[in-house]
């Protein structure tokens, strides 16, 4: 009777166990989708306003087009910042598989097109008035790893909150990208945390607020 | 998965998988498990009460067991061990009480006093801070009728609970004789507890008595006559109410004598660990015990490093929230509540232990006739999480203390 008993019970924790592998596997799918989901939308309107741009290169035929710039790019900023939110609730939750590394070669492409759209935006319109910067980071531990990162992006996050005019692009610099290796050859990136202002100077190691304000104004 | 996702896990699943056997235990034998068999005869029955300075529950203690509706005298000892009180003094007040003074030697010796000069062919030991209820006697008796039954258990509630601590201890020992009772069933009940028990006399002497020496003397003495071949029953419905430790430290130091006591007798027995020759009692009841503490003890120290690392993380989020203006802090608390975040395999045994635990103490209520009320749910809280925090460092510093050779007080 009592082995039939421990049978039992091994046999109910088992279907317990394949059942939380099961569910746990269809939610983090599901988090993967909407995710993939929300990217693509947001990697559409970046494709719409890319094309407008192109246009306006093209033709010059669009005189309103950089007196309206600032309101598509707030538009985008804020859903990639939604993006990055989710991003870090993913890299919370499914912390180590392989498919979110994949979404964040995505998520970190789709944003380094946002910043090229707007380094060539700036180029069209030179009455453009936003700063940009481009913010190498990294999760990992160990030698790979930054032990200010954490530190240097609330700061980021501080400051964006206080000019609205300052868009950050934040990559994790270890994701094995081609894009992400060539950028950091050529803004001499070799140790984390670190910035890029307006695609000309470069600061490496945790930066205050006021050290990047600084930066900001003479990389005008 | 990490390492320490593993440990998680597995621990997860070892505390599901005994749930597990506990609840179809329970189920399978719930016919038996309710009532008790009905005593085909009454023999005499010595009740013995060692006291070390208890007069303010003495008299109390002796009262319920001069109250005890039993178709038989009973014989009434107390042992005095050497109290500085007035235990002797109220003691004697009683007629009909046989009281016993020696110097302070311990519980156990004390128990080995009263049994040497009891006359009775059972030995009921009652301890002196718990309170019989009238029947508790007569619903162990039926059990005696089988020979092999060394001695039979009672079901503990703890006497007027009155602040926080009492409250969780009392939804605790409910848990506790769910827990006996299932013991029963493996024929592994390791414990025969200090406010009620009764014992076959003979098989008392055949084992040695109690070992004078031991921390945990009742889990001991279980212990012996189990491995002599004796059975150890418990009774749902003998029940004792037992004064509880009304403050922190008090409970601590409790605890710590518990586990203390419960290691020296791991090491004593240690013969039994996943020994096939003891069956159940060794390749399961036995062995889990002393895993269970091990594995609160390791979740205590990961608990503590996880909520230390916790703490400036968590801060660093509330820094980023409040940073945070219009849309971007909108579309941070929205991902940071969407419900497709929580539905983790963490979350998901999360929700199946919450429903074990659940089955798991209603059972309990039920048998011990204890009807549930709303006012227990906070104590069942608190019970599930700061107290294991506790249990846990009570088994570390009576580990320390055991491997450190610190001189052994009951």
């Amino acid at each position: 009777m009592v082995r039939s008993v421990f049978a039992k019970a091994f046999a109910l924790t088992l279907v317990i166990f394949l059942l939380g592998v099961f569910v746990s596997n269809y939610f983090a799918e599901q988090r993967a989708s909407f995710f993939l989901f929300e990217l693509s939308k947001v990697g559409s309107s970046l494709n719409d306003a890319k094309t407008t741009l192109l246009y306006f290169e093209t033709l010059k035929d669009t005189p309103d087009f950089c007196r309206n710039f600032p309101f598509f790019v707030a538009k985008f900023a804020d859903r990639v910042d939604a993006l990055g939110n989710d991003l870090t609730r993913l890299e919370e939750v499914d912390a180590g598989s392989l498919e979110l590394v994949e979404l964040k070669k995505n998520y970190t492409l789709l944003n380094a097109q946002l910043w090229l759209y707007l380094v060539n935006l700036r180029r069209q319109c030179p009455e453009a008035a936003f700063d940009t910067v481009l913010y190498f980071y990294s999760n990992l531990a160990g030698p790979q790893g930054c032990v200010d990162c954490q530190k240097q992006g609330a700061e980021l996050t501080a400051l964006r909150a206080s000019r609205p005019n300052l868009y950050v692009f934040a990559f994790e610099a270890n994701l094995g990208l081609d894009f992400l290796d060539v950028l950091k050859k050529q803004y001499r990136v070799s140790a984390l945390p670190a910035l890029v202002v307006n695609e000309r100077k470069t600061l490496q190691g945790y930066r205050s607020g006021q050290e990047i304000e600084a930066a900001l104004s003479q990389a005008v | 998965m990490s390492l320490d996702d593993w440990f998680i896990l597995s621990s997860t699943l070892f505390f599901l998988f005994i749930t597990a056997v506990y609840l179809i235990l329970f189920f399978e034998n719930r016919g038996q498990a309710l009532s008790d068999p009905a005593p085909k005869r009454f023999p005499l029955v010595s009740v013995v009460i060692p006291a070390f300075n208890e007069e303010d529950t003495i008299a109390g203690t002796i009262r319920s067991v001069l109250a005890l509706d039993y178709p038989k005298k009973i014989e009434v000892l107390v042992v005095d061990d050497g109290s500085t009180d007035r235990t002797a003094v109220l003691a004697k007040q009683f007629k009909g009480v046989l009281v016993f003074s020696k110097p302070n030697g311990g519980k156990g010796s004390a128990l080995n006093h009263g049994i040497r000069k009891a006359k009775g062919e059972l030995v009921a030991t009652v301890d002196a801070d718990s309170f019989v209820r009238p029947d508790a006697l007569r619903q162990m008796m039926g059990y005696f009728a089988d020979e092999r039954v060394g001695a039979v258990s009672s079901s503990i509630l703890v006497h007027e609970p009155r602040n926080i601590l009492q409250g969780i201890q009392f939804v605790e020992y409910i848990g506790m004789n769910y827990i006996r009772k299932n013991n029963d069933f493996l024929d592994s009940l390791f414990v025969t507890p200090g406010p009620l028990s009764v014992f076959r006399k003979s098989a008392l002497i055949k084992v040695g008595l109690f070992d004078e020496h031991a921390l945990s003397e009742d889990m001991e003495v279980a212990l012996k006559l189990l491995t002599n071949g004796y059975r150890i029953k418990h009774s749902v419905n003998a029940l004792v109410s037992s004064v509880s430790p009304h403050s922190f430290w008090e409970l601590f130091k409790q605890r710590i004598r518990w586990y203390r006591g419960a290691l020296m007798n791991g090491r004593k027995y240690a013969f039994l660990f996943f020994n096939p020759a003891y069956r159940n009692l060794g390749l399961f009841v036995f062995p889990i015990n002393f895993i269970i503490f091990g594995i609160l003890a390791v979740l205590l120290t990961r608990g503590a490093v996880i909520t230390l690392g916790g703490i400036p993380l968590a801060w660093d989020k509330l820094v980023h929230l409040l940073a945070l203006k219009g849309t971007s802090q909108a579309s941070y608390v929205g991902s940071l509540l969407n419900p497709i975040y929580f539905a983790t395999i963490g979350n998901f045994f999360l929700v199946v232990s919450l429903a074990f635990f659940i089955a798991y103490f209603s059972v309990s209520f039920s048998l011990s006739r204890e009807k549930f009320r709303w006012v227990y749910v906070p104590f069942l809280v608190l019970y599930l999480t700061v107290w294991n925090i506790l249990i846990g460092l009570a088994f570390f510093v009576g580990l320390f203390r055991e491997l450190g050779g610190v001189s052994r007080k009951w």
